[in-house]
């Protein structure tokens, strides 16, 4: 065990607790107060909140493992098309959906399209989808423990998992907010500085990237199936556009200006933070990995980290990748229990409950499902990141067709938008599970499908 | 006075007219990135790495600053709007 790594970490875990605690008492008052975080949050901290919650352990470490094993274009694709959805959502998306007074995805397709097998459909495909997500930045949790602190890779994924839990069940959107905030700012710092010292160790991008080249030669080309990189790029670019996890910090900004400034403030360090990532931290990965590949391709960052810098530091790195992971998490774990809770249970078999009642709801429903992910998490997948692409990928299909028809399109009809739902969503699962498609393509046949089956539907 | 609309009047006159120049920036993001995944553009290398990554670094910063660029021109105009 690592006591100076370890201490630096546990400093950050307690400190996100209390933000937890602080929060407590306003986030049970309502169930606005609880989902919501009283639509009171500011432009930089809504930013920040966005870089973190978009950025998952994935992005902090998962990418760079990818970058560093299977070339950096793979996952550029992938984290700029990110970075670009966000700004698709914040033209297509965000101004629409603030001034239809709905705090959700889910929420506005339910009050657009008055259909009880829609409002079914919606919170299971959200549940469904994020589910898999967080067992993926699970297991982020665990490699970060293993490896830089030296702690059990079970006991590291359990403690990561009580802690973003405890905060998120007492604290609400208010505490997913600050805590979201401040790991961003810890996230962004730790990025920049590594990727500076990581260029000064290495004599600069050019002198990094031929070493890496050397390496391993297909470094920077598009050596795999063109439509995995394409398919891993517009899969991030309409995550932007329907994820409600990103999308429901609109509903925490003051105003429809706020929101939108908050996403491209958000987009700018994302973006900031992607190049930062990919060109420089995966490049410098795969110089210190070497020719061979490591058994667990996610911890190619934590290598680089082991190599070139001091206890402090890689305790500060390990305490921004618990800070990745928790906060996208908690992010994905609110969005999860409230297409349940809220959705489910309130839209559908109790719309009377009392708004308190609502919010223990919904911090009930927080407990079920991070148990439910943690249950999952104990047999990870090889990548963390193709994980939870394609169980965005599975989102995307199913929910982007009715949403921008909802949005955009005056005739649209509750017929369509389920038809469109039913197919884009099981087309997805058909292709994904039935055939040998090049990984993110499925997304390419699900959507035009899913388009037809809403003009079909409509006739 | 609030500019949130009732959801029947959404379903009967639409939620929000999109401007124009969104619809063209919408349009020259898609182009641009299809035309990155050419064989002649994914296939040319600078510094070692792909076009295809360049053109989409350049791309994803351009989409916030027109997004900014855009906020800020329909700010003034509704600043104009209430002067007058």
């Amino acid at each position: 065990m690592k006591t100076l790594e370890l201490t630096i970490v546990i400093v950050y875990a307690v400190a996100m607790l209390a933000i937890g605690f602080y929060f407590r008492s306003r986030a049970s008052k309502t169930a606005s107060s609880f989902w919501s975080a009283e639509s009171n949050v500011g432009v930089l901290v809504n930013a920040f909140a966005l870089l973190a919650t978009v950025m998952s352990g994935g992005g902090m470490m998962g990418n760079i493992g990818l970058g560093a094993t299977l070339g950096l274009a793979y996952i550029a694709c992938a984290n700029l098309g990110s970075g670009a959805g966000l700004g698709m959502g914040a033209l297509l998306v965000a101004r629409p959906l603030r001034k239809s007074g709905a705090k959700t995805i889910s929420e506005f397709i339910k009050m657009r399209f008055p259909n009880k097998a829609i409002a079914l459909l919606v919170p299971i495909v959200i549940a469904i989808a994020y589910t898999v997500y967080l067992v993926a930045q699970m297991k982020a949790s665990g490699t970060v423990g293993q490896y830089l602190l030296g702690v059990d890779f079970n006991l590291a994924l359990i403690i990561t998992w009580a802690i973003f839990t405890v905060y998120v069940m007492i604290g609400g959107m208010l505490a997913v907010t600050w805590t979201d905030f401040l790991q961003g700012m810890l996230m962004m710092l730790v990025t920049v500085v590594t990727s500076v010292a990581a260029l000064m160790h290495f004599g600069g991008f050019d002198a990094m990237i031929n070493m890496a080249t050397e390496y391993y030669p297909q470094m920077g080309q598009l050596h795999l199936p063109l439509l995995s990189y394409a398919g891993f790029f517009f899969v991030w670019v309409f995550i932007g556009l329907c994820s409600p996890h990103i999308l429901m910090r609109v509903s925490t900004a003051k105003n429809p200006f706020g929101a939108a400034v908050s996403l491209h403030g958000g987009m700018i360090l994302i973006t900031i933070f992607t190049v930062c990532t990919i060109f420089i931290l995966s490049t410098a990965s795969r110089c210190v990995i070497g020719v061979d590949v490591p058994d667990n391709k996610d911890a190619a960052f934590l290598y680089l980290i082991e190599v070139i810098f001091n206890p402090f530091w890689k305790g500060l790195t390990a305490a921004a990748i618990f800070a990745a992971i928790m906060s996208t998490a908690a992010g994905l774990l609110i969005a999860a229990a409230a297409a349940i809770s809220n959705d489910i249970i309130v839209g559908i078999f109790k719309p009377d409950m009392e708004e308190k009642k609502q919010a223990r709801l919904g911090s009930l429903m927080v407990f079920v499902v991070s148990f439910i992910v943690l249950l999952f998490s104990f047999n990870p997948p090889e990548y963390i990141t193709v994980l939870y692409t394609q169980a965005m990928n599975f989102l995307v299909c199913s929910l982007m067709i009715p949403l921008l028809a909802g949005l955009w399109w005056r005739r649209a009809t509750d017929s369509g938008a389920l038809a469109a739902l039913i197919a884009g969503g099981g087309s997805y699962a058909i292709l994904f599970f039935g055939m040998e498609l090049p990984t993110f393509s499925e997304m390419f046949i699900s959507l035009p499908i899913a388009l037809v089956a809403r003009l079909w539907a409509a006739c | 006075m609030s500019d949130e609309k009732t959801m029947p009047e959404v379903r009967t006159n639409g939620l929000i007219k999109m401007r124009t120049s969104d619809l063209i920036a919408l349009i020259v993001f898609f182009v641009i990135s299809i035309i990155a995944f050419f064989p002649s553009v994914r296939n040319t290398m600078y510094k070692n790495v792909s076009l295809n990554s360049w053109i989409l670094v350049i791309l994803t910063f351009c989409v916030p600053i027109y997004n900014i660029i855009a906020a800020y021109l329909s700010l003034g105009k509704k600043t104009e709007s209430v002067g007058e």
